[in-house]
């Protein structure tokens, strides 16, 4: 049963039975309204008979049936009787229904004043009338065959009306519960049409969503949801190009030492130094590969046990110096802005593996695109930063190519044939936003420069 | 100073050197208490010609001095004004 038809069921039914039970208390007040007013008129009838007969002189028993007789009644079968204190007849009309009455009868009309009974079809009205000397009981029966007719049509009508109320009802409440239901026929539809499609997570595009009710709120929920796995797919497919771009830095590195190695013979003290080095470049490898996976995986924050004071200065020197490894031609100086006298200021709180893919990333690309020109690294501290600014003479990024840089697979024309991705800018922002740092390029004495400032002092506490 | 294993120790007690203050620190022990010059200095330490501008050489004798000499109670590293640095242990 869809939610659509179980609504309206619902409304129906709450609606029914609010109204048979308005409608049986209409029909209660109906009917009782209308026995008092027979009552009434029997009540009149009596009183008037007995008026007649006890106040008029002129009129006796005799004449007042012939009276009786004569006249024309707005009661049906009508039969009265009159009787005296000590319950002989006074009076008795001339009708064929006979009014059984007793003692007992008699005894409850003294005391109640008047009662009201129903005799198989007749409604009798017992009265007790006193006025000076004389006492009468006053028994008056009619048919209410009227009434009967009456009552049997207002249950008629009543009856329809709830019939004809609860279709309509059922008509409209289907209609507009599916008005109601449509932005959630929508939604369904358009997770329906997702669920077909694997690893498209498409938003919901509707004007439901504007709306302030618990379907735009379940909607925007579903629309975060697809977002955030959305987000989830680019960050798992990133990683993939990621890790295969970091890996080739330093397999390159190992290469080329094992080339250089192979280049000529080597003593067995040689060959063990070269693979105790390679077992190192392999150790930081796999550190790499794991701090990789323990970021782009989780996306959490910078894990406690990682982090190690390090020095920053001799992290620059030792990228430094395999740059200058792997590219003999390029110089590469490390220059101190207003140095500090103790080297213990250059130390940071980070990720140390992390800091160092992201400098040898800016030094191996400044190697790489500038075009043999030296590279200069230069380190300042103030108060609350530490700036380290990588510095190459190469072609200088238009201001186009500049706001593009850290987007994920973009090249700038320098790239030449240059091996490249288009993600090593954008690992290496990642890692200096994640140590609270920032990173920008521009130009600084007509030269390619990224500067790269962290918190530092008071400022990264 | 053990150049095989790049360690440093002094009084027994390690010290971590950066690569360029351990050559700068060799090439100070090698020329045996002689005055090495700031020009000397830079280009045996940084391959660099002198006059280049650079403050390397004070910035790393200055590190120096901080690792080696500041934790112990006798100088190593000493400075002849206007000519440049040497190494000697003084006689306390």
């Amino acid at each position: 049963m869809t939610l659509r038809q179980r609504s309206a069921i619902v409304i129906v039914t709450a609606v029914m039975l609010m109204l048979i039970a308005f409608s049986v208390l209409i029909y209660y007040l109906l009917v009782n309204n209308h026995r008092n007013q027979f009552h009434s008129i029997l009540r009149d009838k009596a009183i008037q008979t007995v008026k007649l007969l006890d106040e008029v002189k002129e009129v006796d028993s005799t004449l007042l049936s012939i009276i009786d007789a004569q006249t024309l009644h707005e009661l049906r079968d009508e039969k009265t009787l009159v009787l005296d204190s000590t319950g002989e007849i006074v009076y008795s009309s001339a009708d064929d229904h006979r009014i059984s009455w007793d003692k007992n009868l008699l005894k409850r009309i003294r005391q109640e004043g008047i009662v009201y009974f129903s005799e198989g079809e007749y409604e009798t009205a017992g009265i007790f009338y006193s006025e000076g000397s004389i006492t009468r009981f006053i028994l008056v029966a009619a048919k209410d065959a009227g009434g009967k007719q009456l009552f049997r049509r207002w249950a008629g009508l009543l009856s329809i009306s709830v019939v004809v109320i609860l279709l309509i009802i059922l008509l409209t409440s289907y209609f507009f519960a599916g008005r109601a239901l449509e932005p959630l026929s929508i939604l369904q539809r358009h997770i329906l049409q997702s669920a077909a499609a694997p690893h498209a997570f498409t938003e919901l595009k509707s004007e439901l969503l504007h709306s302030k009710d618990e379907i735009a709120s379940l909607a925007n929920s579903y629309n975060e949801l697809m977002r955030q796995l959305q987000q989830y797919d680019a960050q798992q497919k990133q990683f993939i190009r990621f890790a295969s771009h970091e890996l080739r830095t330093p397999l390159a590195v190992l290469m080329s030492q094992i080339e250089l190695a192979l280049m000529r013979d080597r003593t067995e003290e040689e060959y063990r130094e070269l693979l105790y080095s390679l077992r190192q470049e392999h150790e930081k490898l796999a550190e790499l590969i794991a701090r990789l996976l323990l970021i782009f995986r989780s996306e959490q924050p910078l894990q406690k046990e990682k982090l190690s004071k390090f020095s920053v200065y001799e992290l620059v020197e030792d990228c430094c110096a395999a740059i200058q490894q792997q590219y003999p031609s390029i110089r590469c100086t490390l220059q101190f802005i207003r140095p500090a006298t103790d080297p213990d200021d250059y130390s940071m709180l980070g990720d140390e593996v992390l800091i160092k893919s992201a400098f040898d990333n800016l030094l191996s690309n400044a190697a790489k695109y500038g075009e043999g020109s030296p590279i200069t690294v230069k380190l300042d501290l103030d108060e609350q930063r530490l700036s380290i600014e990588i510095i190459n003479g190469g072609t200088l990024l238009s201001t186009q190519e500049a706001e593009q840089l850290f987007q994920p697979f973009f090249r700038a024309a320098n790239k030449g044939k240059q091996p490249g991705s288009g993600l090593g800018l954008v690992l290496v922002e990642k890692v200096v936003l994640l140590h609270g740092g920032t990173i920008h390029y521009r130009v600084s004495e007509e030269k390619n420069s990224f500067l790269i400032q962290f918190p530092h002092g008071s400022a990264s506490q | 100073m053990n150049l095989s294993n790049k360690e440093v120790r002094r009084a027994g007690k390690l010290i971590r050197l950066s690569q360029k203050e351990f050559l700068l620190l060799e090439t100070l022990l090698k020329a045996n208490g002689r005055v090495l010059s700031k020009a000397e200095l830079a280009e045996k330490v940084w391959d660099m010609d002198f006059d280049t501008g650079t403050n390397s050489v004070e910035v790393y004798i200055n590190f120096l001095r901080s690792k080696i000499d500041k934790p112990f109670d006798s100088k190593l590293i000493h400075t002849r004004s206007g000519f440049g640095y040497y190494l000697k242990e003084e006689q306390s």
